[in-house]
């Protein structure tokens, strides 16, 4: 599996403990997050729907492409990649 | 919860200003580079422009993606991080509204600009507490923007 870096930015750290990247091995953006699922479920709440889907309002970037872009969850991940969450920043 | 102060600097303060009148009618947004973390003062070293790529610019705003992308690279080279946001609401009222609650993260400083008739008429900030928002006082502003 690969090595790779997810970056958390600081709307989403209080949801994974204050940290601002956590080190993992996976495949895939689905890999990824379903093991970070395991020790942060706050934070992969405000990533996935219940059924599994990227929220509307949540952006993974990796290689700095938007995943929407690539293959969606799939987008397969290779040593060194950095995923990064950015929520939306939004209001009226 | 006591809520820390913000410091801005004169040259964010102007950059929220001079972009918030500049948009009037619609609403200017963007991001705040600096230090800070849980109940310590907030220190902003830039506010950033972002694009507001909302549908509907004269009631909503919503980053660009990819500005806020920028920003966190940025601010990370530089040794800081993003500490909040700043808009501008272009009926005058640096209150935040309901649908800046909706959309609020916490741990983050919301500054809002009070801009009516393209003058910038106040400017308050303002941090979720137990979900609701409370003000954040900034540092030296008693909310109140005199004229240049």
């Amino acid at each position: 599996m690969a090595d790779v870096t997810l970056r958390i930015p600081t709307p989403l750290q209080p949801y994974a403990g204050g940290r601002g990247q956590i080190a993992l091995q996976a495949d895939s953006v689905d890999e990824l997050l379903s093991q970070v699922a395991s020790d942060y479920p706050p934070l992969v709440q405000r990533i996935r729907t219940r059924d599994g889907q990227l929220r509307p309002y949540v952006n993974v970037f990796v290689r700095r492409t938007d995943i929407r872009q690539l293959d969606g969850l799939s987008t397969s991940l290779s040593d060194g990649d950095e995923v990064i969450v950015m929520p939306s920043v939004a209001g009226g | 919860m006591r809520v820390p102060r913000i410091r801005l600097p004169a040259g964010a303060l102007r950059t929220i200003r001079e972009l918030g009148e500049t948009a009037w009618p619609h609403e200017a947004c963007g991001l705040l580079e600096g230090i800070g973390g849980p109940g310590v003062l907030v220190r902003v070293a830039r506010a950033l422009p972002c694009r507001n790529v909302h549908a509907t610019p004269s009631v909503r705003y919503t980053i660009d993606p990819e500005d806020f992308l920028r920003a966190e690279h940025e601010a990370r080279a530089r040794g800081l991080m993003i500490v909040g946001t700043w808009h501008s609401h272009p009926h005058g009222d640096a209150r935040p509204s309901a649908t800046d609650l909706a959309e609020a993260w916490p741990g983050w400083s919301y500054v809002i600009a009070g801009v009516t008739n393209a003058r910038m008429q106040s400017l308050r900030c303002w941090r979720l507490v137990d979900e609701r928002f409370a003000e954040q006082p900034i540092a030296g502003n008693s909310g109140e923007v005199h004229s240049r």
